[in-house]
Order: structure tokens, then sequence, then C-alpha cells
């Protein structure tokens, strides 16, 4: 589903990503790990072109990412991204955040479109809130809207970058159930996340990103009861 | 002092009535042409993938707020003519008009583009969209609003800018009243009801900006 071949990143001179190599295959759900500025949301990024790699190659269902070349919004229409931050369109209400990129990305007729919106804010608990927009729903509710907005693209692999990192400590809850509901239909997810928790209980396969390189990487239960990598055993302490 | 006034009639008053809608058109004209030109300009200053394009941009904007509307004016003005275009006059004022609008339209276009934040764009770009489609349905709600106060600054600054048109002979507003001056000699008169009436043009423009920024406040 996923594959990434030795990938390089540069900022300018910043050595980002040091050659990650990974595969994520259909139905997975894999959770990221690491510190800030490991690299773990730039490999995300990198996934669905946002970011240009410098070398290495990245292939999503078979098809290679290229930042630069038009195709990569073929690919992108298939990879859901959801942001830290959101990053939802603040005159539009809920309901036009999700059918948006229906109507002009897919060319469905509105009445379409509006229907799949609808079931997608229904499935993350959000029917009573077609018609607001962005700044009368709580940090949580937004970044349900930006799921449903996500999953109404109908994607094969949906990217999730510390979606709840944002949020209001009561708020992280109702976004990470959607989450796991979504992992238990069987969706490919790659996450990256500071919530230990929901890594443990949903992630099939962990990864622990350290300075840019895959310093370690397991079956959940492994990755937490038998940390080979120093630092994976540090930063599991620190956290937890 | 009341005989100082006894030439000025009520025909005065239409023949600069008549003026201030020249002004208008001059002001309509300069802007609707304008802002195209802005748009282009706006959005070539914004691309981040064509340096060349970028510069020419840079260029023309420069080059257009660093010298004087009145020596702009005077160029297109004697320029053309010298070329041997001769255009009609209404026309020969409008274009330094039309490109002074599109160097800085273009710079309050390219500043509310780039006030639209990454997210927003990255968002878009994560469904699929077309760099059309981002501008239109993403970029564009945001930018419109942030461009409101600054374009109607601009507007103002038009208005009162068609009146360096005189320069040239073009009757508008400015002119006129200078003609009914010099006709009547009654100069504080009529430059303050010229005023007025460049006042009456602007004011009620602030007024609409601020109801419809207020408006398209919501949901900000």
């Amino acid at each position: 589903m996923l594959k990434l071949e030795d990938v390089h990143k540069w900022f300018g001179s910043l050595h980002v990503l040091k050659g990650i190599s990974m595969t994520v295959s259909r139905g997975e759900v894999v959770v990221v790990i690491g510190r800030s500025g490991s690299g773990k949301s730039t490999i995300l990024r990198c996934i669905n072109g946002l970011e240009p790699i410098q070398q290495g190659r990245i292939m999503v269902d078979g098809e290679v990412v290229d930042a630069h070349s038009r195709h990569v919004r073929k690919i992108r229409e298939e990879v859901g991204f959801v942001f830290q931050s959101f990053n939802l369109f603040p005159y539009y209400t809920a309901l036009d955040n999700v059918s948006l990129a229906l109507k002009i990305v897919k060319k469905m007729p509105p009445a379409e479109a509006r229907s799949i919106a609808e079931e997608m804010l229904a499935r993350v608990g959000l029917s009573d809130k077609l018609d607001a927009y962005p700044d009368r729903l709580s940090g949580g509710q937004q970044q349900r809207v930006a799921i449903a907005r996500a999953l109404a693209m109908n994607p094969k692999l949906m990217l999730f970058d510390e979606v709840t990192s944002a949020l209001d400590p009561e708020l992280v809850g109702e976004v990470l159930k959607v989450m796991q509901d979504l992992a238990e239909a069987g969706m490919t997810m790659v996450v990256v996340t500071h919530e230990m928790g929901f890594a443990r209980h949903v992630a099939d396969r962990v990864l622990f990103i350290h300075e840019g390189q895959i310093a370690e990487e397991g079956p959940t239960e492994q990755i937490f009861t038998m940390p080979q990598n120093e630092n994976l055993r540090t930063f599991i302490q620190s956290i937890l | 002092m009341p005989e100082l006034f006894v030439a000025f009639s009520y025909k005065d008053i239409l023949f600069l009535l008549q003026a201030a809608l020249v002004t208008i058109a001059m002001c309509a004209m300069a802007f609707s042409c304008g802002m195209p030109v802005a748009l282009v300009i706006g959005l070539i200053r914004t691309a981040r993938r064509f340096p060349a394009l970028r510069w020419v941009g840079w260029t023309y904007v420069e080059i257009f707020r660093g010298t004087p509307l009145l020596m702009q004016i005077f160029i297109a003005f004697f320029g053309l003519s010298i070329l041997g275009l001769e255009l009609p006059r209404f026309v020969a004022v409008s274009i330094p008009l039309i490109l002074y609008t599109g160097a800085y339209m273009g710079e309050i276009v390219r500043a509310g583009v780039e006030a639209v934040p990454r997210g927003q764009w990255e968002a878009g770009s994560s469904l699929g969209m077309s760099y059309r489609q981002l501008m239109g349905y993403v970029v564009a709600p945001v930018a419109v609003r942030i461009m409101i106060p600054p374009s109607v600054g601009f507007l103002v600054q038009l208005v009162k800018g068609t009146s360096l048109a005189y320069v040239v002979g073009y009757v508008e507003l400015t002119r006129a009243g200078y003609i009914i001056s010099q006709s009547t000699y009654a100069t504080m008169l009529v430059f303050t009801l010229v005023g007025v009436i460049y006042f009456g043009i602007n004011y009620p423009l602030s007024l609409a900006s601020q109801r419809l920024e207020a408006r398209l406040k919501r949901h900000a």
C-alpha cells in the first residue's frame, strides 16, 4: 500500500530524513513516535507530496509520489491528510468543508456530494453541526470535521499528523475515538502522535524515529514492553 | 461680499456636478480595467516557482509606485501623441490611472494572498485541488476579506488622484472648478464646493466598506 525506500530530505543544509525505509500494508495501522524535531511529521508531509524529497522513492499503491508533478494531485485524492491545526476553510460550513473537494475535485453533482458529506459528518458524530461554521465549533469538533473532510474523498490511506496536540485535554478523547473506529473499520493509517495510550491500543506496529532515522520498529507490545534502543527507552520513560 | 458671487449661478453647480460624473467615470474605468492588471501582477508576485515572473511584477510595481502619478499622466498624455497615437483624451488620461491602479492594487492582492495561512493551502492541496481551485475556492474567500480595507483606502486615493488629470487640460472635477473660478472669481466658494463633492464621493465608499467588512467578518 505504502512504501518508502531510502528517503532523504533536506531543508536547506539541514538533513531531516536520513534514509527512511518502511512499508505499510493494506488495513495496517502504523504509529510513528519520536521526539519533537525528529522528522516524524516530515515523513507524513513527504508521503502526500506536501514536501519534496531529494533522494529515495515513495510509492503509494504502486504509484511514485513526485511532489513536483501534476500527477501528485491524483495521489493526494487517495491519501487523506489530517493536520495538527485542523485547517478547516473558515468561510465554509462544516457540510461545505466536507463537500467542497467532492464537488470541485471529484466533480460530483451537488446533491451527491451533500449526501456523502452528511454521511461522513454522521460518522464522526456531527450530524447536528452540518451548518455550523468552524468558528462555532470546539477544537475537537473542528478536528472531527477535518477527518470527515479527508474521509469523504474515500482515501486508500489516511495520514494523521499530531491531530490531538492542539486540543484541550478533555477534547482529545472524542477525536481518538473516531480514529479508533476508523482503524477498526479496516482503514490503512499512519499516525504521528504523542498519545501513547492510543498507540498501545490501536497500532499494529510502532516506528520510533530518532534524528531522521528509524531507530526501532516492531509490533506495538514489543516496542513498549521490550524496547531495545537506548533512545527509545529514555523516550518511553520520559513520556509514561 | 455678495458682489463677489454675482456671476456664480446654478449653471456653474450643474457644470461641477457634470464634471464630478467625469471624475467618477475615470475612477470606474481605472479601477475596473486596473483590477485585472492588479490580479496578474499580484499573482505573479506570489508565484514561488517562477522567479523571472516575480521579478517582472516587482519591477512594474516599483516603477509605478516610485514615480509621481502626475509624471505618469504627463508621459502617457504627451508621450502617446509624440508616438503618433491620437487617442481620445479620456482614454489617454485613463491609461496611466489604470497602470497606477494595477501597481497599487497588485500589491494589495499580493499582501492578501500571502496573508492566507499556509495551512489553508496545504489543506486544499491535500484534497487534490489544483492551483486554480485552491486560489478560487480556498485562498480567495480569505484573501478578499483581508483586501477590503486597503482597497477602499486606495480607491479614495484614486478618486483624489484623478484630479491630476487637470494638468493636461482634461475637464474633470478639479479642472471644472478651476474654469468656474476663473470666470466668477469666487475661488474660495468654488473650491470649497469641489472639496465637498470629492468628500461626497469618498465618504459613501468608506461607509460601504465598513458595512461590507462587518458582514464578511462573520465566521472569521
